[in-house]
């Protein structure tokens, strides 16, 4: 139950997600595209953290969700460790026209495992799937390294709009509680291959609204 | 930051620095004399000071722990400060009737010693306000003391009205500074530290003076029932009282003032509509004395410092930052040889940048990265070769800076001197604009004109040089900013949360109420980007131009900002109750609401408020 914060004076249950990855990868590019569905090329480059919040209705409920996106650059990773620490789901975006930041995912993903353990949601995420002609990371391989590393795994682009809010579906999906965890993400590996489409997905409505 | 006291001992050593680094005596010792009066007076002003000195150090150890190299010396009670200072200005205004005096000013007198009075018999009052409130109360008196000492040396048929009336906000800050600086050549002879001249009566006055002025607007009516909040408002040339608009950086400022009309006080003016307009806006004085300022032979840097300090059109903020930066030496015979010389140097590591591409591989992508989304409500930017200038400047620094190289963010602390140095290539090519830079800066003719300014190698060269030079010297402030821990960046926030705690302790419990907040989340992005990527540009560039004029304190100025500011919307931050909304306030919207326009003091209220804060809490950076 690590993820639900208790002090909430809201009843909603409030989860933390973090963001981590090589810079321009498209971290900002993937919340901004969840939080208002809008995709600019220029994104400025995050300094820091920046911290925004979304409420998602479910089928079965609502839940808060606090995202952390932080910035790429090495220099900043003094910083990350305690939003890791703090968090319940840990999202690790690569580009898929970039071999070397799909490399560095290990590095994140062990990140996380060192603070977290198994105590985490941890999410592995292939973005600009909408570059076709320079992909340098296939499907495949993604796919293998999120079973090396048994976490969930899905393709993104968030400037064609894809399988954005299907990531974030997948992600609500397993959040109820850690216990049940390892089932949900059997089945959302599954998914993902004939999860084409983000418009099909059984465990959550289509309506994701902005709440704040 | 060597500017703080560690004890007695260090205090001297700091008096020796600060007469060392002063070789110019300035016109504030005269006001100071002047204010004083005959030489039986200085007498009656060095015992005042000497008591509220000893009073000021006592104020450190009573209020602050000893974290962070914060002052300390021995604890005594608010109750004795107040009285010490409430007696510091009766010796100050009382007998000192020069030769000079007239009716008027003896009047003014009069009130002054009558309100005092009423203070100090109004102690537990006066306790009530927070320590930095008390310490706001009394620059406003400073200025309003100044400007009883104006009204004596200048025109002797001034009656007090006028010489309230005369308060503006320009003047307001710049006394505030000058008073400062007077403060320190008093320590200086006093051989004591800490702070002196106390204020509340005469805060009440400049409130009146201000709201008086103001006559049915809007800030008048702000000011009621703000005495439990920062006293910020008033503005001294807004008559009408226009709807409010969000600040938007893309909006250009169609109604704000024309240069010509820059500096005088127009009753017609309506509120502007972006907030260059209020920062750009320079008194046609304060204007005539930077160009005296910047014309003599031997440049005063403590004078230009002073001036920096109010602020500055954007042509002269060129000159006044290429002194402050040391980039132009300060006597003029030098300053040809001087810049070419550092032209050709940046000009060598230019060139060795270009042989050595591989090397800086990684930055370089980097900043190719960064460049076309730096600032996208700037125009110019997009520019070729203005891009091509940046990416030059940035790389040579790496170059030179293998440890630290290119750090996201660096981008950014370019564009204030790009816009600075190029207001000036801009007015060298004859394209001068009728509208103020700041906001002609974000049209896309900017962008054109730019390109223009740009086409010979030279200019671009000088201008190259000039931005290299003078980041270097703003980046050797901060250098433990962008190192592998950021330490830098660490300390200052962990100051700034100190700062706030003794600066309002209210604000700070109520940020500490929330669990989740921590003050790294907000402050440590202003700190990063020296407040370019979280306040409106016109907004960070007077904190820039209060940061440079600050001499050796610049380093921890940043922090004093950041709580000056946090202070300064503490209503605001105090009517937030979920953490969300608190972080997501001061991540975007303090830096951009539209208070800063509605407020047209605002600006000088944080910056005043700074700089107590820098004084009343010292800290030792490492």
């Amino acid at each position: 139950m690590a993820g639900v914060s208790s002090s909430a004076p809201t009843p909603l249950a409030k989860y933390k997600l973090v963001f981590l990855g090589d810079q321009s990868v498209g971290k900002t590019s993937i919340i901004t595209r969840f939080m208002y569905d809008k995709f600019d090329n220029n994104y400025q480059a995050t300094i820091g953290i920046d911290f925004l919040s979304k409420t998602m209705y479910l089928e079965d409920r609502t839940v808060r969700l606090q995202l952390w996106d932080t910035a790429g650059q090495e220099r900043f990773r003094s910083l990350i460790p305690s939003y890791i620490r703090d968090s319940s789901v840990a999202v690790v975006v690569y580009d898929v026209v970039n071999r070397a930041s799909f490399i560095n995912t290990t590095k994140w993903i062990e990140e996380v495992r060192n603070e977290r353990g198994n105590d985490v949601i941890l999410v592995l995420v292939g973005n600009k799937t909408d570059q076709t002609e320079k992909r340098q990371v296939s499907v495949e391989e993604g796919d293998a390294k999120a079973k090396e590393h048994d976490i969930m795994f899905i393709e993104t682009s968030a400037k064609a709009g894809f399988n954005v809010k299907a990531l974030f579906r997948k992600i609500a999906a397993a959040l109820p509680g850690m216990e049940n965890s390892a089932m949900a993400r059997d089945t959302d590996l599954i998914d993902v291959k004939l999860n084409a489409s983000a418009s099909t997905n059984p465990t959550a409505s289509q309506e994701s609204s902005c709440g704040c | 930051m060597k500017s703080s006291l560690e004890g007695r001992s260090s205090a001297q050593e700091t008096r020796q620095q600060r007469r060392s680094s002063r070789t110019c005596t300035t016109d504030v010792t005269d006001d100071l004399a002047a204010e004083v009066g005959s030489d039986g007076h200085r007498g009656a002003l060095s015992d005042g000071s000497r008591k509220s000195v000893t009073a000021g150090a006592l104020k450190a150890d009573k209020v602050m722990p000893r974290h962070l190299g914060f002052v300390a010396s021995q604890p005594e009670s608010w109750d004795v400060l107040l009285a010490t200072e409430t007696r510091d200005i009766l010796d100050l205004v009382s007998p000192s009737a020069t030769d000079k005096e007239t009716h008027a000013t003896a009047q003014i007198r009069r009130d002054q010693k009558k309100k005092m009075k009423m203070i100090d018999g109004d102690n537990d009052d006066v306790l009530n306000f927070p320590p930095e409130q008390k310490g706001e109360r009394r620059e406003k008196t400073r200025a309003d003391e100044k400007d009883l000492g104006d009204a004596v040396g200048t025109d002797t048929s001034t009656t007090c009205r006028e010489a309230e009336e005369k308060i503006d906000i320009i003047s307001m800050s710049e006394l505030v500074y000058s008073r400062n600086k007077s403060e320190d050549h008093r320590k200086d002879d006093m051989g004591a530290s800490g702070t002196a001249i106390p204020a509340t009566t005469l805060w009440k006055r400049f409130k009146r003076a201000v709201s008086k002025q103001v006559g049915n607007s809007i800030t008048a009516r702000m000011m009621v029932g703000k005495n439990d909040g920062p006293p910020g408002a008033g503005a001294s040339d807004t008559t009408a009282v226009q709807p409010m608009k969000e600040i938007d950086n893309n909006v250009h400022d169609e109604n704000g003032p024309s240069p010509t009309s820059r500096g005088q006080v127009d009753p017609s003016r309506t509120m502007p509509d972006s907030i260059w307009a209020l920062t750009e806006r320079v008194e046609a004085t304060h204007r005539k004395k930077l160009e005296t300022a910047l014309c003599r032979p031997f440049v005063s840097l403590d004078e230009l410092q002073g001036l920096l300090w109010a602020g500055a059109s954007f042509e002269q903020r060129a000159s006044l930052w290429k002194f402050a930066l040391q980039y132009v030496p300060c006597k003029a015979s030098r300053r040809a040889s001087v810049t070419q010389r550092k032209q050709q140097e940046y000009c060598a590591i230019r060139a060795e940048t270009q042989t050595e591409l591989l090397l800086l591989d990684k930055a370089l992508k980097q900043i190719r990265k960064d460049l076309p989304r730096c600032l996208p409500n700037l125009p110019f930017l997009r520019g070729e070769r203005v891009q091509a200038l940046q990416t030059n400047v940035l790389l040579a620094w790496a170059k030179r800076h293998p440890l630290i190289s290119y750090v996201q963010g660096m981008n950014d602390l370019l564009v204030p001197f790009l816009m600075a140095f190029g207001a000036e290539c801009l007015s060298d090519a004859d394209t001068r604009v009728d509208t103020q830079m700041g906001a002609f800066f974000e049209t896309s003719d900017s962008s054109v004109a730019f390109e223009q300014s740009l086409e010979s190698a030279s200019a671009r060269d000088r201008l190259e040089s000039e931005c290299y030079h003078c980041m270097g010297s703003l980046l050797d402030l901060f250098h433990n900013h962008y190192t592998t821990d950021q330490e830098g960046i660490q300390v200052q926030v962990l100051g700034l949360e100190q700062v706030l705690q003794f600066g309002d302790l209210e604000l700070s419990t109520h940020l500490h109420s929330f669990d989740d907040l921590r003050t790294i989340q907000y402050a440590w992005r202003w700190i990063h980007g020296l407040f370019l990527r979280d306040f409106a540009l016109p907004i960070a560039i007077r904190f820039w131009d209060a940061l440079l004029s600050q001499d050796r304190a610049a380093a921890s100025f940043p922090l004093y900002l950041g709580a000056a500011v946090l202070h300064n919307f503490r209503g605001e931050i105090l009517a937030l109750s979920s953490f969300e909304r608190v972080l997501a306030f001061l991540q975007t919207g303090i830096g951009h609401h539209r208070k800063w326009l509605q407020v047209p003091t605002l600006l000088e209220e944080v910056l005043a408020c700074a700089y107590l804060f820098s004084r009343q809490f010292p800290l030792d950076l490492p």
